[in-house]
């Protein structure tokens, strides 16, 4: 049953070292098992075990299962390989092969020689609120201060060795990780997402992993060298204005970017590092911040399969991929390091282009109950851009639907991107659940975007005789970040017998220094004709949180506290204060000012077990979103845009070991001052308040041990609140009550199937087969002016096979074929400068990419 | 089945969003007057013809519409059309699409646009004789003397991109496709403005106004400020 104490409690591994019934000669290449007298053979010894991790979400199920695992240690005492035997909950399995990786032993020996040895090992799971005390009392005897618990300890054993029925025995203590633990759901629409669930259907790059997450629509309109646009639950957070994005603790989104509030490019991402990702759809939780509007999705990254990798994809469009991965053997799954290429002709016209990334990472154990963390990651981009196109030219084949104005200004489209981050943490485990984490991290990213979404619009402000040059934007934004995080949670106490908890106080930090420029450009000699942003911005977040965890007998659960945040912006806007150039010079240009505000509000969850396996919750929250610091007057007091959140929703798990689990809930959201994207200015404007009320199903099968399937609908109805705001250019804005949000997918469907298994044994080599399906449907959005962009499905499927250390596979996108809109827009644009132009807002869209067929050879080597 | 139905149930429910704004398309119609014969001082003053270019028009939400505030306009006609301005009955111009909404300006050409990269102001197909902006004819006669007079006035905006006649008030809420626009004309206000003593001295006969004649001059002012015309909105009934 679960309970309050399941959530602190620790956990008793058992683990047998079975008869060594192989070993293997201790040069590398002699791969092949060599069978021995056991007479000849010493067994290895385990010296070192690492705690392994029981899965968060299994920790209410109750399950005792045991674990056996074939591994080998190498002559150094490593373990360099492990597979899980039979069919068992894969969370289970991975927790033990992850903490069975780390272990280290004294080899195996034949006549005193270490030899690469392959042992069974039995890992045994016991329920976490039956052993409390005694994990407890195991956790004192890793510090030392404790003893064995003996009575226990051999009767795991016994146990195991009825299973195993010989071989030498060892035993080890694992916790639950109260780091994780202090993740678990705050609500009914707080979702994680596994390796093998966002691994079950082909995914284009690591932001498209996101496509499998309930409610979530990505793409990637302005081409690969620009951020994804990411719509979540009724909010169209473009580039990530609305989505609080991490990875491993480090803040992605941009404040204040010159393309757009928020900005988060995931390119710098490798699909392949990303072990899970998790999604709090809206702000319940004290630990989100700026950002966190529509919700918060952390990537967390980790390789399972230990070892070198190396994979080559090439396909459609000339599209080639490389990837080199090493995941070393006998270290954690969150130690590794990637590197990724990639080039391509692209599907359409000025889609061409290449990238590369990095991503190294180091997580030890280290002494005791300290574990510390390295990331680092380069990324760098350069792609053609192929532009927005309006219908009515496609319409009347003025330009292909997947090409792009044949214009010069259109052709000197692209976009160029890089960034690095560095960072670092150290957590620490406690005694009763206690634990502190310190992370600092640095940023370093260089935006350039050349971009003509209107045509032949616009005028120079500089010279207003310099016209009709082409609206091709020029933005760049170059910043440097350094951030910082801690918390601290302190031991569970329990004042009462009915009531237990945990207080945790924690403090974020950030400081980003932005350099940003917009101009036009002229795209037939890349002449400046005009200069519209030339700003310098340093931007400060301060912020802080208590989050209060109470277990009020074992039926209920609160969860809750407040945050507050105080940010401050340093402006330096040498264009501000502009002197038309009608009026005489009276001053010098220039508007430098600064500005402070700060913004709080609570959070709370509750939660209602009545049985084990539901769970009835209720969440409410107030976020924010900082403001673009250059909107800000001086002193103004930093208005931000205000979310209230409520979320009302039930958890189910059925199955012994969580073979259905699905989620219902109904959620609203009232955003005091909504944003949206401005063609003419290639940046996003505010467009006053909304709401969005809505409904979301999620369910995740795993019917069998090779199969997984999850689907996902999310209906929305968003809706400005208020007339938007009058300006000198439209004084009266239109405004009916109810008035739909534009480019909100009212409807999202969202269906994943995976499947993986061994079907043989070739060579004495495991031949394993698999296939995925993924399958989004996004309904009618509505458009600006009373349009309407039609509904779409994408239908993306794989297959592939691995033979031994050989993998091969072959990823389908789009596999209907279906011609659909990426992004959708209705704003002015004038393509044709020889006709009369055209003033009245037009759809225009991006497309989105064709079939594509790509086709994967890998090798690994352990 | 039992699924598929509600799901497209309940994808068609989601669609139906108002977005505050619909698309408007409605005529465009050009009236002139009958007042054919009118005294300026002690002038008799006859046109025989009077034919006026019109278009493209812009109408915007700002109160002063002019290339910059009105980047997106509530409306257009990107069209030019000429009528004949000696004619009260509408004739048809061309369609206006646009958005509903309500304007409050407009701004507009005579036939001769003076497109954004183009160096020079060029005529657009509507415009009189295909390069005019107004064609006027006529005579006056004072003291048994007769003087007749023709003008091919060219209304040329003053930078690309800009209108020839921009931020001419102009309120109207439009609703949906039974609005309908007509642009009306006097012929007869701009000739008013004519100083017809300075016709005595010029050669010719007609004389011909050319744009070095104050009485040209006096028509390129009164078709772009004194004497603009009139935007008249209707429920559809034409």
């Amino acid at each position: 049953m679960y309970n309050s104490n399941a959530r602190a409690s620790v956990l008793r591994l058992a683990v047998t070292l079975l008869a060594v019934g192989t070993a293997l000669p201790a040069r590398a290449q002699e791969a092949a098992p060599v069978p021995v007298a056991p007479s000849e053979l010493t067994a290895p010894e385990l010296l070192e075990s690492v705690e392994p991790i029981y899965p968060r979400d299994r920790i209410g199920s109750g399950d005792e299962p045991t674990v056996y695992l074939h591994i080998t240690v190498e002559p150094d005492g490593t373990v360099s390989e492990a597979h899980a035997e039979g069919e068992h909950d894969a969370a289970f399995d991975e927790a033990a092969m992850s903490a069975v990786r780390s272990w280290r032993f004294t080899p195996a020996r034949r006549s005193g020689q270490p030899i690469r040895g392959r042992v069974r090992v039995g890992v045994r799971f016991r329920r976490p609120a039956e052993i409390d005390s005694e994990s407890e009392h195991r956790r004192q005897d890793a510090h030392g201060e404790g003893e064995a618990d003996g009575e226990s300890e051999s009767e795991s054993e016994s146990e195991a060795e009825a299973e195993a029925d010989a071989g030498p025995t060892y035993s080890a203590s694992g916790a639950v990780d109260p780091l994780h633990d202090a993740t678990a759901p705050r609500a009914a629409s707080d979702f994680v997402l596994p390796a093998d669930l966002i691994g079950a259907a082909p995914h284009r790059d690591a932001g498209d992993l996101l496509a499998s997450a309930p409610g979530v629509y990505v793409s990637r309109g302005e081409g690969d060298g620009v951020a994804h646009s990411v719509s979540l639950r009724g909010f169209d957070a473009e580039h990530g204005q609305d989505i609080e994005l991490s990875m491993g603790g480090i803040p992605l989104n941009a404040p204040s970017h010159l393309h757009g509030q928020g900005y988060a490019d995931l390119g710098f991402l490798i699909p392949e590092v990303v072990s899970a990702i998790r999604v709090t759809e809206g702000v319940y939780d004290p630990h989100q911040g700026d950002f966190a509007v529509a919700g918060s999705i952390a990537f967390d990254l980790g390789v399972a399969d230990r070892g070198v990798t190396a994979r080559a994809s090439y396909g459609s469009f000339d599209t080639f991929r490389a990837l080199l991965l090493w995941a070393p053997t006998g270290e954690r799954e969150g130690t590794f390091g990637a590197v990724s290429y990639r080039r391509t002709n692209g599907f359409g016209a000025q889609r061409s282009g290449e990238s590369g990334s990095t991503i190294l990472q180091y997580e030890t154990a280290g002494e005791g109950n300290v574990r510390a963390r390295v990331t680092a990651a380069l990324y760098g981009a350069r792609y053609g851009l192929a532009g927005i196109l309006r219908h009515d030219d496609v319409s009347a084949g003025r330009v292909p639907f997947l090409g792009a104005y044949a214009d010069p200004s259109a052709a000197a489209q692209n976009s160029f991107a890089v960034r690095a981050l560095l960072g670092g943490s150290i957590d620490f485990i406690g005694e009763r659940g206690s634990f502190g984490e310190l992370g600092v991290w640095l940023g370093y990213s260089d935006f350039r975007l050349q971009a003509n979404y209107t045509g032949y619009t616009e005028s120079s402000e500089q010279n207003p005789e310099w016209r009709g040059r082409g609206d091709l934007i020029e933005q760049r934004d170059s910043a440097f970040s350094l951030g910082l995080r801690g918390r601290w949670r302190s031991e569970r106490f329990t004042p009462f017998d009915w009531l237990d908890g945990f207080l945790e106080l924690g403090v974020s930090g950030r400081v980003d220094i932005r350099d940003q420029t917009q101009n036009l450009l002229d795209g037939t000699n890349n002449q400046t004709w005009d200069r519209r942003v030339q700003a310098n911005v340093r931007a400060s977040d301060i912020g802080a949180f208590l989050d209060l965890d109470l277990h009020i007998t074992e039926y209920v659960h609160l969860r809750g506290g407040v945050r507050g945040d105080v940010l401050l912006y340093d402006v330096d806007d040498a264009l501000g204060n502009f002197i038309p150039a009608v009026r005489p010079d009276t001053y010098l240009v220039g508007f430098r000012r600064t500005a402070l505000g700060a913004a709080a509000g609570p959070r709370l969850t509750l939660e209602v077990v009545p049985v084990h396996g539901l769970t009835f919750s209720i969440a409410y929250g107030e976020g924010y979103r900082s403001p673009q610091a250059r909107t800000l007057a001086d002193g103004e007091t930093a208005p931000f845009a205000k979310v209230r959140s409520g979320d009302l929703g039930v958890r189910l798990e059925v199955g012994e070991h969580h073979e259905l689990s699905a989620s219902v809930s109904g959620y609203v959201t009232n955003l005091s001052n909504d944003i949206a994207f401005d063609p003419g200015e290639g940046r996003l404007e505010s467009i006053g308040p909304s709401t969005r009320i809505g409904a979301a199903l999620y369910v995740v099968a795993r019917p069998l041990s090779w199969l997984i399937g999850s689907l996902s609908l999310t209906y929305v109805r968003a809706t400005i609140d208020a007339p938007p705001y009058a300006s000198a250019v439209d004084p009266t804005p239109p405004y009916t009550a109810g008035q739909a949000l534009p480019y909100v997918p009212p409807l999202v469907i969202r269906a994943d199937v995976g499947a993986d298994e061994q079907v043989a044994t070739l060579a004495d080599l495991p031949f394993r087969i698999r296939a995925g399906v993924g399958f989004s449907l996004l309904a009618a959005r509505p458009l600006p002016y009373g349009d309407t962009a039609p509904p779409f499905g994408l239908l993306d499927v794989s297959a592939g096979f691995s033979w031994g250390p050989v993998d091969f596979g072959v990823d389908i996108f789009n596999l209907l074929d279906a011609r659909y809109a990426a992004l959708e827009y209705s704003f002015a644009s004038n393509w044709t400068p020889t006709d009369v132009p055209s003033r009245v807002p037009a759809r225009s869209f991006s497309a989105g990419a064709p079939l594509t067929v790509l086709a994967s050879l890998g090798v690994r080597f352990e | 089945m039992r699924v598929v139905l509600p799901l497209i149930a309940l994808m068609t429910l989601a669609s139906c969003v108002d977005t505050g704004r619909v698309r408007v398309s409605l005529p465009v119609h050009g009236a002139g007057t009958d007042t054919r014969t009118f005294d300026v001082d002690d002038w008799s003053v006859t046109l025989d013809t009077a034919t006026v270019a019109f278009g493209p028009a812009y109408f915007c939400t700002t109160a002063a519409a002019d290339i910059d505030l009105c980047r997106n306009a509530l409306a257009e006609l990107r069209l030019s059309a000429s009528f004949d301005a000696l004619d009260p009955v509408p004739q048809v111009l061309g369609e206006l699409r646009g958005l509903s909404g309500t304007t409050h300006s407009a701004m507009f050409d005579y036939g001769i646009s003076w497109l954004l990269p183009a160096q020079r102001p060029a005529p657009t197909e509507g415009a009189v004789d295909g390069a005019h902006s107004l064609h006027l004819a006529g005579s006056a006669t004072r003291g048994g003397r007769t003087i007749r007079f023709v003008a091919d006035v060219d209304v040329l905006p003053i930078a690309p991109g800009v209108s020839a006649t921009h931020g001419v008030p102009n309120v109207h809420t439009l609703v949906d496709d039974a609005d309908a626009l007509t642009v009306r004309v006097d012929p007869s206000a701009w000739a008013r403005t004519i100083d017809f003593d300075e016709l005595e001295s010029l050669p010719g006969d007609p004389v011909v106004l050319t744009e070095d004649t104050t009485a040209y001059q006096a028509l390129l002012i009164a078709m772009t400020s004194s004497r603009v015309p009139v935007l008249e909105w209707a429920r559809a009934s034409l």
